[in-house]
């Protein structure tokens, strides 16, 4: 399931991710797991103030919760959900929105995606600075928040009818 | 001050379209600001003296615009027109903000405002979009579009107003000299449509305060 390389590097990963804080796995998984996700039926859910996307529950399975477990040197909960952002769809920062600080855990399946589609996942600290994840393909992404908020950009008609799909796990420290 | 005698004052004359100085088209449009849903608008075609309008979008077209992008938007705008040193933008920016068109501009909302408003350009391109919120910032009463270019509804850019069901009741389409404008509250949700073809969509806007 799991890309043999970065098995047998967990120890590495595990260092790079306490010392940066973020963790970018490319080629993460194999292609089974791929075709599951993309075959889910995603429910489309609308606050025009907050959010626009489509969603679905979904269970990781235990060799990559492990995984995931190992480098950040913490058990977690199998508590993710899939979405699927298409054009017109976006998420803004509320205040009405309570947000967690704690780690991001990503799973992106953007297949044929392009930066000018939007759809990156940006956090931001408030301050004017900001990380902006671009998507990407079959790709791991480990991401301490800190004190920044996560917002997902606008995806704009460049993106005609393809849709921008990823797994997010959030946690607490 | 006698609100026939105020229609004849000079810079209004100067600037504002003759039907818009009639007094009973003033009081039509006033009722209509009032009863317009989802919340208290107005579109004004042919708005300003198109003389006027020409040379403002001349000029603006020679003023640097600067990328905006947040959570919310993606855009380009100018600075302020208060830091423009361009003439024909500073006459149109101490215009708005003249006792005449303030007081021009109480009447066909019913508002007290102060002699205090924000302007800038805007220039929307392929992809650019402004998404649902309500404006609201502390003494900003009035949120204001003076369209500087034709779109059609197909090609997006227009301004959807929001009902409390969140859906789009209003559609206001950008065409050239309209002045549209709407009271900021927080029933005042409204969008900006992503523009979906290679135009681009120039407007100045702001607010009117009444703090």
């Amino acid at each position: 399931m799991i890309n043999k390389i970065y098995l047998n590097k967990i120890s590495d990963l595990k260092e790079h991710f306490s010392k940066n804080g973020s963790l970018i796995l490319h080629e993460f998984l194999s292609e089974d797991i791929k075709k599951e996700v993309l075959n889910l039926k995603f429910i489309k859910e609308y606050s025009p103030m907050k959010y626009s996307y489509s969603k679905s529950n979904f269970k990781l399975n235990n060799e990559i919760l492990d995984f995931i477990s190992k480098i950040l040197g913490k058990e977690i909960n199998n508590n993710f959900e899939s979405f699927s952002f298409g054009w017109k769809d976006y998420t803004i920062l509320s205040d009405e929105i309570n947000y967690e600080y704690g780690i991001d855990i990503i799973i992106d399946f953007a297949d044929d995606w392009d930066s000018n589609f939007g759809g990156s996942i940006v956090y931001v600290d408030g301050s004017g600075n900001y990380t902006k994840i671009e998507p990407s393909s079959n790709t791991l992404i480990l991401f301490d928040k800190k004190d920044n908020k996560r917002f997902i950009q606008y995806v704009n008609n460049f993106a005609k009818d393809k849709k921008r799909i990823f797994i997010l796990g959030s946690f607490k420290y | 001050m006698d609100l026939k005698n105020f229609l004849k004052d000079k810079s209004l004359n100067e600037w504002i379209n003759d039907k818009y100085l009639d007094f009973n088209n003033l009081e039509e449009l006033r009722k209509l600001f009032l009863e317009n849903k989802p919340f208290s608008y107005l579109e004004l075609k042919d708005f300003f003296n198109e003389n006027k309008i020409i040379k403002i979008l001349k000029s603006l077209s020679k003023e640097e615009f600067h990328e905006r992008e947040s959570d919310l938007f993606k855009f380009m705008q100018t600075e302020d027109f208060k830091l423009i040193k361009n003439k024909t933008l500073n006459d149109f920016r101490n215009f708005l903000f003249s006792n005449a068109f303030i007081s021009f501009m109480e009447y066909l909302t019913g508002f007290e405002l102060k002699n205090k408003i924000d302007i800038s350009g805007s220039l929307y391109q392929n992809s650019d979009y402004l998404l649902c919120h309500d404006d609201q910032l502390e003494g900003r009463k009035i949120a204001y579009f003076l369209y500087l270019s034709n779109m059609e509804e197909n090609e997006g850019g227009n301004l959807n107003l929001f009902n409390a069901e969140f859906k789009v009741a209003r559609k206001i389409i950008p065409k050239f000299n309209t002045f549209a404008f709407f009271e900021v509250s927080d029933k005042s949700l409204h969008e900006l449509e992503e523009v979906i073809v290679n135009k681009q969509r120039i407007a100045i806007s702001g607010w009117f305060y009444d703090q």
